[in-house]
């Protein structure tokens, strides 16, 4: 029966091109921009790591100014002074893995390479643990040895893309690369990783791009002075001491731990409680307990990385898709009243309002199927155009297989939502009316 | 073959009520031509709709080929109507954007018969009306009573126990008209029961018997096949 | 005219009427709320920033490795000289971070030594020499800018947060808010961590800070300070008018030819800053500019639609109308006037919606609350949309021939 019904109805959309268009294209745009600002949306509110995002835990301290929060009403600031995150990479229990991590920047060249221009890469100091706790894939070598984090041995690990500009993409390990004054020995290449947001950290905007090279915390600890210092925001409540920002209350580095169940995160808490409280009696941390957990998707909530402007337009972009839809009964409904005459005939001939019914639902699934395709395509304009009005969603705004699934489920209920009435109406179209007539 | 007693069924619009059966009975047999005639608004029409399942009624009772079918659901009464009766209409009422294949292949698909049988049919259908060559046309290309013919043809591929038929030559010129009435006959005289609405009493007085309506009830049988049995009678007593 | 039998007849047929209804209102509520959020993102990206923004140009330097404070002041002096050398170069200045470019800092001024002094006001604080009111083009509105004697140097930030300078230029917003009073010229202001004092010498009429979607942007401080480390280093070029695109092309080699090892980045004019700072306000415009067209054109489609159906339906009314004596005229109106009452009573449900759906942007977003105006305009808008929407099935309507009321069909 269905393939009679699909007969049926791709001969109707023959019968009336004209409303059938108005229709495909209705349904089409309401579903275009609405994938469009889904899409979005989706990449923003996007899970960035969902195997570990409710194992891994951001950390915040409250070391704040005592005369005002950090952020209404009482919010601690989003990254940890550098002394903390060394203090706590120290002495973090044994067994939790944990990471401290802050971005950096310098200009690398390649010792006697000539061809080879010197270039200012964005880099990141992380401490070992990044590596794992953070699933980066390597092609070439390896993260550095868990004693490099302390010793600051010049060791550095490598973007694929920028092995690729450095090194013609060939395995790398064990050559060295100059930064400043110092050489550095490659240990390891990762490859391309780019988690959406880029959870780990989100001072320099969320949809950054991941760093072309990652070098161990003691020996950028060591090159503060001499590289290119922090990149990213660094947050004082107080002016930083002569000796500068690394022995301040400035606040500028990202700590996360991983926590496997509740008990762990308790007993961190408490670990967390109990080193604030040793450091108040130092002077420190003038303001009340105030640290914080959060989880990966309660950090990206914590730091607003869906703008307000994209919930607006998908909000919008919603109600866009209801006039279409509204559109879409009032014509599927002229449409089938139209063929009254017809399905009188159907019902005398011995059609059941099941079968009636079924028939036109073939019909406004066929229109919603080619609407959904029609949007499809639309999406993909859309966000072509999305990623010409804003350079940072550049990457952001694409379209996965996930996106052209929920597309074809949208344009299938966005079809069903406006036909079931139309077909409903015209189900009940009594046998008798067409004997009366005519 | 039919059975219908003290059927009554009343139209209710916003304030008026209009009777339109009162008290219906009516009897037909198997391999009956009835033919149902009275002026207009005296409930043929009605009449007819409920014979064909195609209207519910508010009392008495109906039995069609031994099944009492008063209180049966869309579903079942679709299933009658698809198996057990055929329809023809005045205004032929073809599907315009179908061909003549397609329109008599309307009930089929609702049958469920294999894609063969179902050709299979067709064909036999289209050559019992004479129009196994049209298949592919479209009705609009068709003359009124070649349409009429493709209707009949409809009605009769899912070789249904009896025939409703609403003023079938209604819309037709004499020729044509003479030439649908020969047909219903030839397919009467093959055992299916045809019920026929009309108001042509030229056309009535064909059919071997004759029920005269108003005012929604039965006013007067009219039993043509006794009187001619009679008259055959007499002629062979004469001879 | 004869609005109760249309009404009467919309009545009984009223899913249709119903459904182009609802469009219509939905319409009207997007319509509105989109209408302002778009005019608000407009007047605030039409808002002036106080720099000579046709005539500048800007880079960052990076240096291979940190420089000794000595080396760093005079490697900034000797650009600055190849600069100012440059034809069609007004003026050059060193700086460590660009207005309205989403990094700065952001600083603290009070007007006491206090430490819970709730004076205490958030402003952009950028650090200058002697040639940034020029090379910014600035306009002085009392007072006076920075001597050469006063620009004090520092080997990098940590020196600097040491050892803060005793003057400072603000702009008028930030005079405002510290100084209601309009006595700002003269007095002394307080870096909110260290309490460290400076005078107000000078205030500039408008100078935007770092953070245009901040709502402080207008309020912002110069401190008269050099960082010689490079650690964060700018150059601001402010051209004579036209000739900004030829000075940005050759910036680079002028800047190269005093010291090829460093790198250049972001050679931009303020055009391209500006570009950056609005692009998501741009954007946002654009795409409800873009959601609004396509929402009017399907409700304009929904309009024709229903008119087209109810006169095919009615053809033979119609006609019956003409034959008893209506004008073509009288014809068109019907049809006008039919549509008239769908759109109006979309608009009445359309208001509502439009009051509601601001109403949750402004409590789940704090968007500013809709300006009531929008909502008559937007009315206005859809009446005028919707009766050009019923005009054509109208006058389809009106050639329907008197004789079609004798047909059968």
């Amino acid at each position: 029966m269905f393939a009679y019904h699909l007969r049926l109805a791709l001969l109707s959309l023959r019968r009336t091109p004209v409303v059938s268009l108005l229709m495909i294209v209705a349904v089409g745009l309401g579903i275009g921009v609405c994938m469009t600002m889904l899409s979005v949306y989706a990449l923003m509110a996007g899970d960035p790591i969902p195997e570990k995002s409710d194992v891994l835990y951001a950390v915040q301290l409250d070391n704040w100014s005592p005369d005002r929060p950090f952020g209404e009403p009482n919010e601690p600031p989003r990254s940890l002074t550098w002394r903390d995150s060394l203090a706590l990479l120290e002495r973090t229990p044994a067994g939790i893995p944990r990471t401290v991590t802050v971005g950096t920047g310098f200009v690398v060249e390649v010792p006697g390479a000539q061809d080879v221009r010197p270039e200012i890469v964005t880099a990141r100091a992380a401490s070992v643990d990044f590596f794992s706790m953070f699933q980066v894939p390597f092609i070439h070598g390896s993260a550095w040895s868990a004693s490099h984090d302390a010793d600051g041995a010049p060791v550095i690990v490598l973007s694929r893309a920028l092995n690729e500009r450095l090194f013609g993409g060939e395995d790398s390990v064990g050559r060295e690369l100059r930064i400043g004054n110092d050489l550095l020995r490659v240990v390891g290449v990762i490859d391309h990783w780019q988690p959406t947001p880029r959870f780990y950290d989100l001072s320099v905007g969320a949809f950054a791009d991941t760093d072309e090279a990652f070098v161990p915390i003691a020996l950028f600890d060591r090159h503060q002075q001499d590289w290119g210092g922090v990149s990213g925001s660094i947050n004082c409540w107080q002016a930083p001491p002569a000796e500068g920002v690394f022995h301040s209350e400035c606040v500028f580095a990202q700590f996360w731990v991983e926590l496997p169940d509740e008990t762990a995160v308790a007993d961190y808490r408490a670990f967390l409680d109990a080193y604030v409280n040793e450091q108040k009696k130092l002077g420190r941390f003038a303001r009340p307990l105030n640290n914080r957990l959060s989880d990966v998707n309660t950090w990206l909530d914590v730091n607003e990385v869906v703008q307000d402007d994209n919930s607006v337009l998908l909000g919008l972009s919603f109600m866009f898709l209801a006039v279409c839809l509204l559109n879409t009964v009032g014509l599927l409904l002229a449409k089938f009243l139209g063929r009254a005459g017809d399905v009188g005939v159907r019902r005398a001939l011995g059609a059941s309002r099941t079968r009636v019914f079924g028939q036109h639902l073939v019909e406004v699934g066929l229109l919603g199927a080619l609407g959904g395709l029609l949007g499809l395509a639309l999406a993909w304009a859309g966000l072509l155009g999305v990623r010409r009005l804003y350079v940072d969603y550049e990457r952001v705004a694409h379209l996965n297989a996930e996106l052209v699934a929920i597309a074809v489920g949208l344009a299938i209920a966005a079809g069903l939502a406006a036909g079931l009435y139309p077909a409903w109406r015209i189900c009940r179209i009594q046998p008798a009316t067409s004997l009366k007539t005519q | 073959m039919l059975q219908m007693k003290g059927i009554s069924k009343v139209y209710r619009a916003d304030v008026v009520q209009t009777s339109a059966l009162r008290d219906f009975n009516l009897t037909v047999d198997e391999g009956e031509f009835v033919a149902v005639t009275g002026p207009s608004g005296s409930g043929k029409t009605t009449f007819l709709n409920i014979a064909g399942l195609l209207e519910a009624f508010d009392a008495g009772s109906y039995l069609l080929d031994g099944q009492d079918v008063s209180r049966l659901g869309d579903d079942a009464r679709s299933r009658i109507r698809n198996e057990k009766i055929g329809f023809i209409f005045q205004g032929f009422n073809l599907i315009a954007d179908l061909n003549v294949f397609d329109n008599v292949d309307v009930p089929l698909r609702y049958r469920g018969f294999r894609a063969a049988e179902r050709a299979q049919r067709i064909q036999r259908a289209l050559e019992l009306v004479g129009l196994a060559s049209r298949g592919k046309h479209l009705p609009s290309q068709l003359s009124g009573g070649q349409q009429q013919r493709v209707a009949i043809a409809r009605a009769l591929a899912g070789e249904p126990r009896f025939l409703l038929a609403d003023e079938p030559t209604g819309n037709l010129d004499s020729v044509m008209a003479r030439q649908v009435m020969e047909l219903l006959e030839e397919i009467n005289g093959r055992g299916t029961t045809i019920i026929m609405v009309t108001h042509d009493p030229e056309l009535a007085r064909r059919a071997r018997r004759n029920v005269h309506m108003l005012d929604g009830q039965v006013t007067d049988f009219t039993e043509f096949e006794a009187a001619i049995r009679v008259r055959e009678t007499r002629a062979a007593a004469g001879a | 005219m004869e609005i109760r039998p249309i009404l009467s007849a919309l009545l009984r047929n009223r899913t249709g009427p119903l459904l182009v209804a609802l469009q219509v209102a939905i319409t009207l509520a997007v319509l509105c709320n989109a209408a302002f959020i778009v005019q608000q993102r407009l007047a605030k990206m039409d808002r002036p920033s106080g720099y000579d923004e046709d005539n500048l140009v800007t880079l960052q330097v990076i240096n291979f490795g940190r420089l000794p404070k000595e080396a760093g002041l005079a490697a900034i002096a000797a650009d600055l000289g190849a600069l100012r050398a440059m034809p069609g170069v007004v003026a050059a200045s060193a700086t460590a971070s660009l207005p309205m470019s989403n990094a700065g800092f952001g600083w603290g001024f009070q007007r006491t030594a206090d430490a819970n002094d709730p004076t205490n006001t958030s402003a952009s604080l950028m650090l200058a020499d002697q040639y940034g009111l020029e090379a910014f083009g600035l306009q002085l509105e009392s007072g006076r800018w920075f001597t050469p004697e006063e620009i004090g140097t520092a080997a990098d930030f940590a020196e600097f947060g040491a050892t803060l300078p005793a003057t400072v230029v603000i702009s008028r917003a930030l005079a405002d808010q510290l100084f209601p009073d309009g006595k700002a010229l003269g007095a002394t202001v307080y870096d909110s961590s260290t309490r460290a004092p400076a005078t107000v010498i000078g205030i500039v009429e408008r100078a935007q800070g770092y953070f245009v979607n901040n709502p402080g942007v207008e309020r912002s401080a110069f401190y008269p300070v050099v960082i010689a480390s490079g650690e964060s280093l700018y150059y601001v070029i402010r051209t004579r008018p036209g000739e900004r695109a030829a000075v940005q092309r050759e910036v680079e080699s002028a800047l190269l030819a005093v010291d090829p090892r460093r790198i250049l980045r972001d050679v931009r004019s303020f055009g391209e800053i500006r570009a950056t700072a609005y692009q998501n306000d741009r954007a946002m415009t654009i795409t409800l500019l873009t959601v609004i067209a396509l929402l009017v054109a399907v409700t304009v489609l929904g309009v024709f639609g229903l008119m087209s159906f109810n006169v095919n339906r009615r053809r033979k009314q119609i006609g019956t109308r003409r034959a008893l004596g209506a004008r073509r005229s009288d014809v068109v109106r019907h049809f006008l006037l039919e549509g008239w009452i769908v759109t109006t009573a979309g608009a009445v449900i359309g208001v509502a919606l439009a009051v509601g759906l601001s109403v949750w942007l402004v409590s789940t977003f704090d968007l500013p609350k809709l300006d009531w105006r929008y909502l008559p305009v937007g009315v206005l808008a859809l009446w005028i949309v919707g009766q050009l929407a019923a005009y054509g099935p109208a006058r389809r309507a009106a050639g329907i021939e008197p004789a079609t009321a004798t047909r059968s069909v």
